[in-house]
């Protein structure tokens, strides 16, 4: 995944913000991820329209980038890796 | 505390537990609700309808069905897959005695169901003494069935003194036949209540319990082990209660319980025949007490982060106080020992 890469929650992955960030459950395995960041509870409101880079100006203008931007890249990867989304 | 963050409560539970019938083809030594006879003001289809929207609608993430025995009830099929329907997964437990397969072929079918059938034991020898005649049979008949239709399948054996022998022998049967293996805690509620005493693993059992778990980590605990946590590096799964902070019981009857182990008056919510889940969750005293109260004899005991004081099910029947430090606690048993050893 990259800045300019578009995509989206799984169609079996449903996600659920709590006050320490959300939850993704899978309902394929069962796997249940909590996630402690409100930031990427955002960024996984994206269906597929967007791309990173534009998720990320649409949720804080301007204001996500350097290490903010790598977080949101790890953090999106790892999901990936993880099969919470993919790519559009 | 680690789990300080679940410990508040979440804005809907991850799972509810829903005891769909108090009937039962079988009558285990241990069972946690003493099943046997259905209650004849069990919830109807509509209403049991109405709670799986109320569930599908606060977001909970899946319902766990238990009883009794689910495959008693005759309309329970037609509600796991008004569950599906609905878009939420069901995991159910079952005896598997009645398990046929037509059936199996039929719960193959629904979206996202993952089935548990129950086995105390690696022989029938075991297992019957507990779970009663021809249970054995059964319940390893319905494992080939359901194994055939690829069902999503898990094998739950109850930990009790009869069978701790036989859990390695249990863990090949259940992995030959492709299904995951679990490891639950015997609790002191319905039958067991009498059944504990006699049953419940002694401390140095479940010391090498948590060996063999760490030893096996494709075995889960039905996250119901936490004091196990408390001996070292934690368990897989969640180590605190999540009472009512992420899951809570529904009772065949609408009744709502903190947890399926607390069945009883004094731990009642509510019922959903007057008020729904989705409601009781935000304003129920005692689900607020759960979220709020914190374990006092565990507090400076630097394993209180590894298993949040224990089970409080298991407090509440054996000391009355449901925020009482698990009577279990094998740190407390390790200090006892020590000390012995000193004197």
């Amino acid at each position: 995944m990259n800045e300019q890469t578009k995509y989206r929650l799984r169609d079996e992955v449903k996600v659920r913000k709590e006050k320490f960030g959300g939850l993704v459950y899978d309902h394929k395995d069962g796997k249940l991820q909590f996630i402690h960041s409100h930031l990427i509870m955002c960024f996984l409101e994206n269906d597929g329209t967007y791309s990173v880079q534009e998720m990320a100006e649409k949720i804080a203008p301007g204001k996500i980038k350097g290490n903010a931007m790598e977080f949101i890249m790890k953090s999106l990867t790892d999901l990936h890796k993880g099969g919470v989304i993919h790519e559009v | 505390m680690k789990y300080e963050w679940l410990l508040e409560g979440l804005t809907a539970p991850i799972c509810v537990t829903w005891e769909v019938t108090f009937a039962c083809n079988l009558s285990c030594e241990h069972c946690l609700s003493a099943s046997g006879k259905r209650k004849p003001d069990e919830l109807t289809y509509e209403e049991a309808k109405a709670m799986i929207d109320d569930l599908a609608a606060m977001g909970v993430c899946y319902i766990n069905i238990g009883g009794g025995e689910p495959l008693m009830r005759p309309d329970f099929l037609e509600l796991v897959e008004y569950a599906g329907e609905k878009g939420l997964p069901v995991q159910f437990s079952t005896n598997g005695t009645l398990i046929t397969e037509k059936m199996a072929k039929r719960i193959a079918a629904i979206p996202h169901v993952r089935v548990q059938v129950s086995i105390d034991g690696a022989t029938e020898e075991v297992n019957d003494s507990i779970r009663g005649k021809g249970s054995f049979a059964g319940a390893l008949r319905a494992v080939e069935l359901l194994s055939k239709e690829n069902i999503e399948l898990s094998v739950n054996m109850v930990a009790t003194r009869s069978n701790f022998d036989q859990i390695e022998d249990l863990y090949q049967i259940v992995r030959g036949h492709g299904a995951k293996f679990r490891v639950a805690r015997l609790r002191p509620s319905g039958r067991g209540i009498d059944s504990y005493h006699y049953l419940h693993l002694t401390p140095e059992q479940n010391i090498q319990l948590y060996q063999w778990v760490k030893a096996h980590p494709d075995v889960t605990t039905g996250d119901s082990y936490f004091i196990l946590s408390a001996l070292g590096e934690p368990i897989p799964g969640l180590n605190v209660c999540g009472a009512s902070r992420a899951t809570c019981c529904i009772t065949p009857t609408g009744n709502v319980y903190p947890c399926a182990f607390l069945i009883n008056d004094d731990c009642m919510v509510g019922n959903i025949r007057e008020k729904p889940l989705s409601q009781m969750w935000i304003d129920a005293p005692l689900f607020e007490k759960f979220r709020t109260t914190r374990v006092k004899a565990c507090l400076g005991c630097p394993s209180y982060n590894d298993c949040g004081g224990g089970c409080h099910a298991v407090s509440y029947h054996l000391t009355g106080d449901l925020f009482e430090k698990d009577p279990e606690c094998l740190i407390s048993y390790r200090k006892t020992k020590r000390k012995e050893v000193t004197v």
